[in-house]
Order: structure tokens, then C-alpha cells, then sequence
């Protein structure tokens, strides 16, 4: 049993914090780093979040983030050919194998439950025994569920259990534009999900919570680039599916520009859900007139992203302090309100990178 | 005629290609070599699928650094174990080849016919064994009106009938439409269906004409 333990822990489980150190550290130093009175202020947090059955929400609908996020690590490492060798643990049987890959799910899922423990102790010192209730029905849903998910895959009987209408394909022209995007609808179907719920949930709280006293474009500008940067593992995904399947297509006789063209329709395709969302904001945060500009930065701000990976083999790590140092240096690039000289400038360094380095990258080089 | 110039490739400093000068004349060329000796990295960069230094011309019109687009229009290419996305179907892939290459997709499907794997033509390619994948590779290069088509290990995991059929379309192609192959094999080529025009050897890192 400690032999099974341990191997879990080594091949999943560490694997799984080595790959996400950066979100936690970033995470550490917020929530750490920043308040000068730690212990005041995150009571203060905590009690308003028991206090309000909103707040509550938001904070059940960001674990249940978090809990997808983990679901899509272990699936892919279970079904990964080199960890073949796991099916062994259902010789234990399938009650045994089930509380092995619970222990995987509650180590993975220790930071929110250590947190709604702190919640719990917040809500008992207010009597707030319902609030308990909720929090403690939720940890035990999240823990208890998804083992039942990993030992069908296990089991390799996933695909008789996959969601009819999320397996269907995309029935559109398959271009060098539409390729990669039907590949991301095929195979990363939670990581779109998770995306496009994150980014959509972060304007629509924008929208609800902030309330302007004079028209300025900034903070929606600002709340859209984050909106659309949260698309970031997608774009990797995307140039990682380019490297593996489509440097055949480097065979294709289109030229730099019309292969530039083709990424830019890919990233406005991927980027229609927010394009059509934003709207919500108009007229309060945005003009029509502004509306351009809005598009344009997000647009080229994805086409930035992937003309980065073409620069060398930038690892998931290295990509993702790429976008927080780019979501940090577009906070103050904004506050000085560039207008649309912004999104044309970004677009134009695009360009240069994609132009220069386009047939020049090579994958493991 | 393709001319190498300078033609220089690297993997983590090693050179795995050099060659200096090298004419390759059309035809039907064979280019034989042992495992690792360089040969899919040469089709590779001459499909331009891979950097390097130095130069390629075709017909001392189209260099592949200057005239990128022009030279590769002229170039089809298809690997020896080729990977498309399991999702496309047989269908979705020759659509796209064939616009990309303008090629008639009517053609493609009758060598799909004659390499008996049109029956699986609107069947995801994840369903493909990897000898159908093969075939489908084989007639993607025949798309469109290349001069050249540089087919890497084309008869390896072919059935007789498949190797048969690719033959009867090279030489068809070649005699027709004046196409000119560059085929490569790391083993002896004992197929007498395919008249060589000249013979290639990939060794220490470069291409040497065997006389």
C-alpha cells in the first residue's frame, strides 16, 4: 500500500506541483506578500465571504475551476502511454483502487481544502452552521466524484462515459486557420471550457461590479487583455498541435504574410466568445467607436503570444512568466492610454517576429 | 535540376548535412544511404521544412531563400511515417492539399481508388492503420503540378499491390508530365518497376552521384 502510495505521489502528484510552482508561488506572494497585516486580513477576507451566499458562490464556482484543472492533469497522466503500467492497481481490486486515486485527488485539491477548513473555523466562530454545511458538502463532492472519473480511465472505459454532445466535431471547412482550433475542440475540451469560463466570468464581474463616474476605456480595456490572456495555455496548445501536425504545411506555397493572415482569423475565431461578450459593456464602458480598439489589442495580443513561441522552445513555465510579465507591463502601458497605437504597435511586432522566425523554428532546437 | 549550394545542417552543433555543391539532375533519382546518413534530413530541406545555411535553385530561376514561394510550389513532399491530426478525415485532408497545391481532388481520389483505401476516405485518420496513413501521404504528394516530388522510404510498409500501383504512378508521372522523383531508401532497391535515371549515396554527411 505505501509502495502504491508513493508511486502516485512521485509519477502525479509532484509532477503536478513542479508544473504549477509558478500559479502557486504568484498565489503565495499575493495573498502572502502583499497585505502588511496578513492574519486582520484574511479574516476579514473570510468573514465576508460566509457572510454573503454570493461571495460564497464565487468562491465554490473558483474551486470548482481549480477541481477541473486537476481533473484535466490526472486524466491526461492516466491516460498517458508511459503511465500504462498504473492499471496494475486495479489488481487491488475496485474499492482499493478507488481510495488510491482519492488520495491522489485530495493531495491535489490540499490547497482549497486546507482553505475551506479556515473557512469552516471563520463560519463556527459565527455560528454560521448552514455556510458549514455548504462548505463542507462541496470539499466532500470535489474529493469524492472526480476518483470515480479517474478509475473508469483506468479502467480505459472512458469513452463510453464522454458527454455525446461535447464529442461531437466541429463540422467546419478545415483551413490552416480552423485546423488548430478543432483540434482544441477535440482534444483539450476542459481546457477550452475552463478558459472561456474564466475569461468570461472575469468580464462579467467587471461588468456587474465596477461602476464608472466618467467615461474612460482604461479599466475595460485593461479587464478585456486580461480576459483575452487567459487564453495563454490555449496558444500553446496551439503552437505545440502546429510543431507536432502541421510542419507539413510549411510545404504549402503561401507566403509569410498570407500564413500571418491565417493565424489572425484563428485568433479572432478564438476569440469570438469575448468579442461578442464585451458588448454587455456598451455604452457605460465603451463606445462603438472604440470597439476597434478593444478587438484589435486583444487580437494582437494573442498573436503576440504565439509569435513568442516561434522565437525558440519556450517551455509552459518560462511562457507563463512571459504573460504575467506582459499583463504587468500592459497595466502601465494603459494607465498612460495609448489609444489605438497600442494594439497597431503589438500587432507590428507580430509581424516582425512571425516574419523573421517563422521557417527558422524548429522544434528540440 | 536542383543545385545545392553550401548546404549546411546542424542538430545541437553536430553537422548532419554538408555539401558543398551538388547538381541533381531530373528523373528519377534514387538516393540510398544508411539509417542516419542524412537522407530525410535533405528532403526535408529541400521540401523546406527544415532551416539551414546555404542555398537551393531549381532551374536556375528559383532559390528557396529568395523565391521561397515560387520554388516550393514546385516541391511535394512525403515522409516516411507521416503524422496528421487524428480528428481530419482522408476527405478533409486531400481538400486541404489540394487547395493549398491546387490540385484536382478528382485525381487524388482516383490514386486513393487504385491504392484501395478510398473506402475509408471519409473515416477519421485516427482510424487509419499506419500502411493506409502511408498511402495517403503518398497520393497528398502527387497533389497539384509539382516538378518535383521527393518521396521518403515510400515503399516501406507497403503491400505488393501498393507497391505495384506507386510505381505505375511515378512512372506515369514522370513520362507524361516530365515530374522528376527523388526517392530515397536505406536499403537495397531490388524493384525493377522503377527505371532509375541516376543514383545518389548519402554518406558521412554528405550526397555523393554514384557513377
Amino acid at each position: 500500500m505505501k509502495t502504491t502510495l508513493s508511486i502516485l505521489q512521485k509519477v502525479i502528484v509532484n509532477h503536478f506541483y513542479k508544473l504549477n510552482a509558478g500559479l502557486f508561488m504568484f498565489l503565495f506572494y499575493v495573498l502572502f506578500g502583499l497585505p502588511q497585516n496578513v492574519g486582520g486580513f484574511h479574516i476579514a477576507v473570510a468573514t465576508l465571504i460566509v457572510q454573503s451566499q454570493f461571495s460564497l458562490l464565487i468562491v465554490f464556482a473558483s474551486w470548482f475551476l481549480y477541481n477541473m484543472k486537476c481533473i484535466d492533469y490526472i486524466t491526461k497522466q492516466l491516460k498517458a502511454p508511459q503511465q500504462q503500467f498504473l492499471t496494475c492497481i486495479l489488481h487491488r481490486g475496485r474499492k482499493e483502487s478507488y481510495w488510491y486515486l482519492s488520495f491522489v485527488q485530495f493531495v491535489v485539491y490540499l490547497p482549497v481544502t486546507a482553505y475551506a477548513i479556515f473557512l469552516t473555523v471563520i463560519a463556527f466562530q459565527r455560528e454560521l452552521y448552514l455556510v458549514i454545511a455548504e462548505l463542507s458538502g462541496f470539499v466532500l463532492l470535489m474529493l469524492l466524484t472526480a476518483p470515480l472519473l479517474y478509475l473508469k480511465i483506468l479502467e480505459r472505459n472512458f469513452s463510453e462515459l464522454r458527454f455525446r454532445l461535447l464529442n461531437s466535431s466541429l463540422s467546419i471547412p478545415k483551413t490552416l486557420s480552423t485546423i488548430p482550433l478543432a483540434y482544441i475542440w477535440n482534444n483539450r475540451k476542459q481546457m477550452l471550457f475552463i478558459t472561456k469560463l474564466f475569461s468570461l466570468l472575469l468580464l462579467f464581474l467587471f461588468i456587474k461590479t465596477f461602476e464608472p463616474d466618467h467615461y474612460d476605456i482604461r479599466p475595460v480595456l485593461f479587464c478585456f487583455l486580461l480576459s483575452a490572456i487567459s487564453n495563454c495555455t490555449i496558444v500553446f496548445e496551439i503552437r505545440n498541435f502546429e510543431n507536432d501536425y502541421l510542419q507539413l504545411s510549411k510545404n504549402f506555397p503561401f507566403s509569410r504574410l498570407r500564413r500571418f493572415i491565417q493565424a489572425v482569423v484563428m485568433y479572432v475565431l478564438l476569440l469570438l466568445p469575448e468579442l461578442i461578450f464585451v458588448w454587455k459593456a456598451w455604452p457605460v464602458f465603451f463606445h462603438s467607436a472604440d470597439y476597434l480598439q478593444l478587438a484589435l489589442s486583444a487580437i494582437s495580443l494573442l498573436l503576440l503570444l504565439h509569435t513568442i513561441l516561434l522565437t525558440g522552445n519556450i517551455t509552459m513555465d518560462a511562457f507563463i512568466k512571459i504573460v504575467f510579465a506582459m499583463a504587468m507591463s500592459l497595466f502601465f502601458i494603459i494607465l498612460y492610454n495609448p489609444g489605438i497605437i497600442l494594439p497597431v504597435f503589438i500587432l507590428l511586432i507580430s509581424f516582425a517576429l512571425f516574419y523573421s522566425y517563422y521557417y527558422e523554428f524548429e522544434k528540440g532546437k | 535540376m536542383l543545385q545545392l549550394k553550401q548546404v549546411k545542417k546542424e542538430y545541437s552543433a553536430t553537422a548532419v548535412l554538408s555539401i558543398d555543391a551538388l547538381t541533381i539532375e531530373n528523373g528519377i533519382i534514387l538516393l540510398q544511404g544508411e539509417n542516419g546518413s542524412g537522407k530525410t534530413t535533405l528532403l526535408k530541406v529541400i521540401a523546406g521544412l527544415l532551416p539551414f545555411d546555404g542555398d537551393i535553385i531549381m532551374n536556375d530561376t528559383f532559390s528557396i531563400k529568395k523565391q521561397r514561394t515560387a520554388f516550393i510550389r514546385n516541391i511535394n513532399y512525403a515522409e516516411t511515417e507521416p503524422l496528421y491530426p487524428g480528428f481530419l478525415t482522408g476527405k478533409e485532408l486531400v481538400k486541404l492539399f489540394c487547395y493549398a497545391k491546387k490540385g484536382s481532388i478528382a485525381n487524388i481520389e482516383f490514386m486513393l481508388r487504385q491504392l484501395h483505401i478510398y473506402d475509408v476516405y471519409e473515416k477519421n485518420i485516427s482510424t487509419y492503420s499506419s500502411g493506409m496513413i502511408k498511402k495517403l501521404s503518398l497520393a497528398l504528394a502527387f497533389t497539384g503540378a509539382p516538378q518535383w516530388i521527393l518521396l521518403d522510404e515510400p515503399l516501406i510498409t507497403a503491400d505488393q499491390n501498393a507497391i505495384d500501383t506507386i510505381c505505375a504512378m511515378i512512372n506515369e508521372k514522370h513520362e507524361k508530365e516530365n515530374i522528376s522523383f527523388l526517392i530515397t531508401s536505406h536499403q537495397h532497391f531490388n524493384n525493377t518497376k522503377l527505371s532509375f535515371t541516376r543514383r545518389l549515396l548519402a554518406h558521412d554527411r554528405t550526397i555523393t552521384i554514384v557513377e
